[in-house]
């Protein structure tokens, strides 16, 4: 796919869910319970059918969007501040740079994602911590990439120009490394974004985090794995779907950044 | 864990660089020596971690086990019982004390010990796991290589378009879409209620794994059975991870195939099925350090596909112990998966020292 498609597609997909979450009007509450409807399968009244409680699967997968998606943004975000802050500090030759980094290859060595399942249970299911336990697993591969280019752009002339002509260091990393590595910056986010998502509803699959009744697409497809093997596959499905477009979404935009970065490096270069 | 998140952490690279004009074989010892004296370093961290991790936040945990609403009296109940309430040096030499005679604790809620109840269920895991890496590196390597050579023609963009999808699939999606396919649909595979069917009974214990050991009993019907319910979440784990094993392989390969020498190999006129394999030579390290990052990721267990399927192995046990924050589970967790991470990692760097004599290991 060209890359200003992927980056259309991707960044249109992620819009529309997040803003149907936030703004479309539903016909059903999305915690109303309705014995009446229990376990119905999609027609004309529920588009995507009912779950076992009788809640309308329409209304649960659009406001889903209102939890999980801010928060993988805002644990995007948090990973992101992490991941440039900390990766532009270790980029430097000073020696506890090196000692850092060789902590944060002992940290990535622990299995992070279950870990924060304790951190997530001890803050007694606080949804910030979701966020927090987003930028934990992907904070260190933030730090890598932007350390991993950080270290190149160090060796260029104009740094070495703007060092010589007094710049202090505060400046050099605002003024001349920062901008230079914008591109490898907004690719990694959006691709931090995947992960986020993928962290957020991994956790409340698990039962931590965002739990039933506020609806969360991970806990609607953990809640909807019960019906599936008896047959009643749109309880899974179209969370799933939901999920699914998302991440998708956020690698595309991912892709189209890169594609863009590189065509322009590989433009400027000749 | 699922695949999108499994991108290869690079292995801890030890210092040391090589004297020059040292024979290769020295060189190699000498690389060795330095490899392995860092282990009891990176060791000491992992058991530094497991520990702080629990006791640098006492109050706060004895709580969480207590609930809300609990008296203060239960939480200091709760606190002397772990042994959270002495002095920090104290808790830590106790902890040293214990682990240096290989008990890893005793598990808070059923007072069985950790380090056994690991080990009881480790072949469950690895059962699932290891069949499960092996198709991961099997259909990975073969579709990224495919991808890679015919770079940009129909067969890779459908290679690509194909990964791109399973890399957007969380894993418990896979796992469900396949259960309700197989399952459900097609009813060519079991219910998911764990390693065998409700009516079989677990062959004689000895090695824990039940293919082998029901072979061993000779009870065929059970050695099918168990085949049988390992289909699945074998496949839930093998395909995202084929998924990216793939994109790494396409990327590699691909490089090695608009390279300089695969282009000399092919202007000598060597076959096609040469050119292809030395291309293969040159992503091996890479694949390598990728396969070994997901071993180290898998060997704590796939809790999300345990859970799916009810495998009782490793990672669900661990999942229970950390939603009902169990101290000694969860230390003994951390501490079992850092340590086998950590051997994985040392034979990832001699493996790739032995195939790759280029690898010096001096930076990275």
């Amino acid at each position: 796919m060209p890359a200003s498609l992927s980056l259309y597609v991707g960044s249109t997909l992620l819009a529309v869910i997040l803003l149907a979450g936030l703004f479309l009007p539903l016909r059903y509450g999305a915690t109303t319970l309705d014995t009446n409807a229990v376990s119905l399968p999609p027609s004309a009244d529920h588009w995507f059918g009912t779950d076992e409680v009788g809640q309308d699967m329409f209304a649960r997968t659009v406001r889903a969007a209102r939890t999980d998606l801010p928060l993988a943004i805002g644990g995007t975000a948090l990973a992101t501040v992490l991941g440039v802050a900390g990766g532009l500090a270790v980029s430097s030759k000073r020696r506890w740079s090196e000692w850092i980094m060789r902590g944060l290859d002992a940290f990535q060595s622990l299995p992070l994602l279950i870990l924060t399942i304790a951190l997530v249970v001890i803050s007694n299911n606080n949804i910030v911590m979701v966020a927090v336990a987003v930028a934990l697993v992907s904070g260190p591969f933030y730090i890598r990439i932007v350390r991993s280019q950080a270290v190149v752009v160090r060796e260029s002339r104009f740094i070495e120009a703007a060092i010589t002509s007094g710049a202090s260091t505060t400046r050099v990393m605002w003024k001349h490394m920062l901008p230079n590595l914008r591109a490898v910056i907004l690719a990694q986010t959006a691709l931090t974004g995947a992960v986020a998502l993928l962290v957020v509803a991994s956790l409340s699959f698990i039962g931590v985090g965002v739990v039933p009744p506020t609806p969360s697409w991970g806990a609607m497809i953990r809640g909807g794995a019960g019906q599936l093997v008896t047959g009643q596959w749109w309880a899974a499905l179209f969370p799933g779907l939901a999920l699914f477009s998302c991440i998708i979404s956020f690698n595309l935009i991912a892709d189209g950044l890169r594609d863009r970065a590189g065509r322009r490096r590989s433009a400027g270069s000749t | 864990m699922t695949a999108a998140a499994l991108d290869p952490a690079p292995p801890p690279a030890p210092a040391g660089r090589a004297r020059a004009g040292s024979s290769p074989g020295r060189r190699t010892l000498r690389l060795l020596l330095k490899r392995l004296a860092i282990v009891p370093l990176s060791m000491l961290m992992v058991v530094l971690i497991s520990f702080f991790l629990i006791a640098l936040i006492p109050q706060s945990t004895a709580t969480a086990i207590a609930g809300q609403g609990a008296t203060t009296d239960r939480v200091a109940e709760i606190n002397a019982e772990l042994g959270l309430d002495k002095p920090l040096v104290e808790q830590l030499g106790a902890y040293l004390g214990r682990l240096a005679h290989g008990d890893l604790g005793t598990s808070f809620y059923t007072q069985e010990k950790v380090l056994p109840d690991i080990l009881t269920r480790l072949p469950a895991t690895l059962e699932l796991v290891v069949p499960g890496l092996v198709l991961a590196v099997l259909l990975g390597v073969a579709w990224g290589t495919i991808g890679g050579y015919y770079a940009g023609r129909a067969a890779d963009q459908g290679v690509r378009a194909v990964g791109s999808a399973l890399q957007a699939m969380p894993e418990f999606l896979v796992g469900l879409l396949l259960l309700y396919i197989v399952f459900y649909q097609l009813g060519w595979a079991p219910a998911p209620t764990g390693r065998l069917s409700i009516i079989n009974v677990a062959p004689e214990k000895v090695t824990g794994f039940y293919t082998i050991d029901s072979l061993l009993a000779g009870q065929t019907a059970v050695f099918k059975d168990a085949v049988a319910h390992l289909v699945l979440p074998v496949l839930t784990i093998g395909l995202p991870l084929a998924a990216v094993l793939a994109r790494i392989t396409r990327a590699t390969v691909g490089e090695a195939f608009s390279g300089a020498h695969a282009e000399y190999a092919r202007t000598l006129g060597l076959p096609e099925r040469q050119v292809v394999r030395y291309a293969l030579v040159d992503a091996r390290t890479t694949i390598l350090t990728f396969v070994a990052a997901c071993i180290a990721a898998m060997v704590g267990g796939d809790a999300i596909v345990e859970i799916i399927f009810n495998w009782q192995g490793v990672g669900q046990w661990a999942v229970n112990g950390m939603t009902s924050l169990d101290p000694p589970q969860i230390q003994g967790f951390v501490l079992f998966t850092g340590t086998v991470t950590l051997l994985v990692y040392i034979a990832l760097d001699l493996l790739s020292m032995t195939i790759d004599p280029r690898i010096s290991l001096d930076d990275h």
